[in-house]
Order: structure tokens, then C-alpha cells, then sequence
């Protein structure tokens, strides 16, 4: 049971981590792109 | 020894419960061959049930969590991230065990809701057994993952078809229907056929680490570790299990190949997505 607790936040752990970076460089990748998010940041940095 | 006939009409339907077949497995020195492809095949019914209700409910509360994701509104958006970010960031067999833990918990008369005029009893029973509760997690499971492939496709939009729907006047429910959601679908497709792949082999967890097989009802993968566990030569069972999962999963790809084909039926012949294999190994 604590093991299993112990194993599971040490995971949700690590996808919050790899879910930063992924999150970071896909709103990179998105910049400038002809699609809905695209759209998105540029109206944020109009705006 | 039995014959492949007798072990048929003995162990084929014999996962759905001790009225349908033998009341007791083959063991030991017993176990032929025949046993051991009815009995596995047998409980491949089960890996069905679980697939296909799992994908088929999970698809249409995964479009919702997915605009939820979207929107820019948090006391949405905020919600919906959590519950992907849970989901997506445990793996499966630990969210069975403390689901079931969980679900052992509750009173097993049901819980009443008093609502005032009238008492809500919410049944609580049936969640402790495999075929109910492990059903349970994984759709909640398989929503996660599809919701985040949604989200994905969401953001993915051409803005042209996006500003092609605003300048022919749609807007509300009906730019959804007609333009956000076909063309999300149509972007998800190849990953949301990965996910269904997958999750249909995930259900030989089921039985691996809480939900109990009763009367040894239980799917394929309870089956080949039983065998395994009796005649210590997991050569068989195991490869067996494999070729009835390989078919599965062929029979999975033409039919999301042939809605893939659908959904991209409206574009030049060059720009169309074709369905690759990407299996995710740890999950």
C-alpha cells in the first residue's frame, strides 16, 4: 500500500515534469503555425 | 485425455462463469493443448467486453474533457487538466489497485443520498467485481489519454477551416459540429487508433494486481498465467495469447482504417494521413 503510494506520486512526479517541458516546447512549436493554437498566442500577444 | 471437441464445449465458455462449462479448470498433467487454445480464446470475450465499452464511453467523455481542456475559462480548463495529468501520470496496474482498495471501502448496501423529498441509493456492490469497477477505470483511464490526444488535434485546426466557418456565418454549436469536431477527429484519428490498440491490450491487467477473478472467470492473460503457473512451459500459452492479441489488433486497425478513410475522404490524395503502428511500451 505505501509502497504503491510512494511509487505512484514518484511518477506523477515525473509526467508533471515531463509535461512542462513538453508543454513548453510544443506552445514553441506553435508560434507563427497557421492553426487554432497558433491563432491563440498571436491573439495573446496582441492583445 | 480429452478431445479438442470436448475441451470446446468443456472450458470455451467456461470464462463466463462455472454454469458454462466444467467446474474446474484443467490441471496439472490434464491440460492438452486444445484446453489451453479454447479456454485462452475463451476468455478473449472478456478482453471485448472490456475494449470496446472502455473505447466506445471513453470516446464521447474525452471530447468533453478535451474542450474543457481548451477553454479559456480555468474553473474548466483547471479541472480537466488535473484529472489528464492523474490519469496519464500513474500507470495503469497502480490505478486498479487503489481504485479496487477504494472501492472495497465503501458499504456494500449501497449509499443512500437524502435529497430532500426523496432517498437516492446509489449502488455500490457491483464496483467491487472486474467486469463493473476494472470497467470503471479504464474508461476514466482511456478518457484521460484520448483527451489529451483530442486537445492535441484541437490546437492542430487549420485556421483557415476555422475562419472559413466564421466567414459562412456558423458559429456556436454549430461551427462544432460541422467544422471544429470533424476536423479534430480527423487529426486524432491515426493516434486515437494507437490508443485503442492499447488499451485493449491493457485490459490483461484487469485481473493482474486487485480486481479478483471469481469462480476463475477472467480474460485471456488470467488464463495463460494460470496454464503457465500448471505446466510451468509459459511456450505455449504465452505465444498463444500473443496470436490471439495480434489478431485483435489487426481486426482494431481495419476498422479504424476504414473510418480514417472516411473522415479524410474530402482531402487531395497527397495530404492524407495514413494509420502508422506506434506501440507505447510502459504505460
Amino acid at each position: 500500500m505505501w509502497y504503491f503510494l510512494v511509487l505512484l506520486l514518484f511518477y506523477l512526479f515525473l509526467t508533471w515534469l515531463s509535461e512542462r517541458g513538453f508543454g513548453a516546447l510544443s506552445t514553441r512549436l506553435s508560434r507563427g503555425q497557421a492553426t487554432a493554437e497558433g491563432a491563440r498566442l498571436r491573439r495573446g500577444a496582441a492583445a | 485425455m480429452r478431445t479438442c471437441a470436448e475441451s470446446f464445449e468443456a472450458y470455451f465458455l467456461r470464462p463466463l462463469g462455472r454454469a458454462y462449462g466444467e467446474n474446474l479448470l484443467p490441471r496439472g498433467l490434464d491440460i492438452t493443448f486444445c484446453d489451453q487454445l479454447f479456454l485462452i480464446g475463451g476468455g478473449l470475450m472478456w478482453n471485448i467486453y472490456f475494449a470496446v465499452l472502455a473505447v466506445g464511453i471513453g470516446f464521447f467523455l474525452a471530447t468533453g474533457v478535451a474542450l474543457m481542456k481548451v477553454s479559456e475559462n480555468p474553473w474548466l480548463s483547471r479541472p480537466a487538466g488535473a484529472f489528464i495529468f492523474f490519469f496519464r501520470g500513474s500507470p495503469l496496474f497502480i490505478q486498479f489497485f487503489f481504485f479496487y482498495s477504494m472501492f472495497v471501502l465503501l458499504p456494500r448496501a449501497g449509499i443512500d443520498i437524502p435529497l430532500g423529498f426523496t432517498t437516492l441509493t446509489v449502488e455500490t456492490r457491483a464496483l467491487t467485481t472486474a467486469q463493473v469497477g476494472g470497467l470503471f477505470v479504464l474508461i476514466l483511464n482511456t478518457t484521460a489519454y484520448s483527451a489529451e490526444l483530442f486537445v492535441g488535434a484541437l490546437r492542430a485546426i487549420p485556421k483557415g477551416d476555422l475562419e472559413a466557418a466564421d466567414a459562412y456565418g456558423l458559429s456556436g454549436f454549430a461551427k462544432f459540429r460541422r467544422v471544429t469536431w470533424p476536423n479534430m477527429l480527423r487529426l486524432a484519428w491515426p493516434s486515437y487508433t494507437n490508443e485503442a490498440i492499447f488499451l485493449t491490450h491493457s485490459t490483461t491487467l484487469v485481473f493482474l494486481s486487485a480486481f479478483p477473478a471469481r469462480q476463475q472467470s477472467g480474460e485471456a492473460f488470467y488464463y495463460a498465467r494460470y496454464f503457465v503457473d500448471q505446466t510451468f512451459n509459459p511456450f505455449i500459452a504465452y505465444p498463444l495469447v500473443a496470436a490471439y492479441f495480434i489478431a485483435l489488433t489487426l481486426v482494431i486497425i481495419v476498422g479504424f482504417g476504414l473510418v480514417n478513410r472516411r473522415l479524410n475522404r474530402h482531402l487531395p490524395r497527397e495530404r492524407r494521413q495514413r494509420i502508422r503502428f506506434r506501440p507505447q511500451y510502459i504505460r
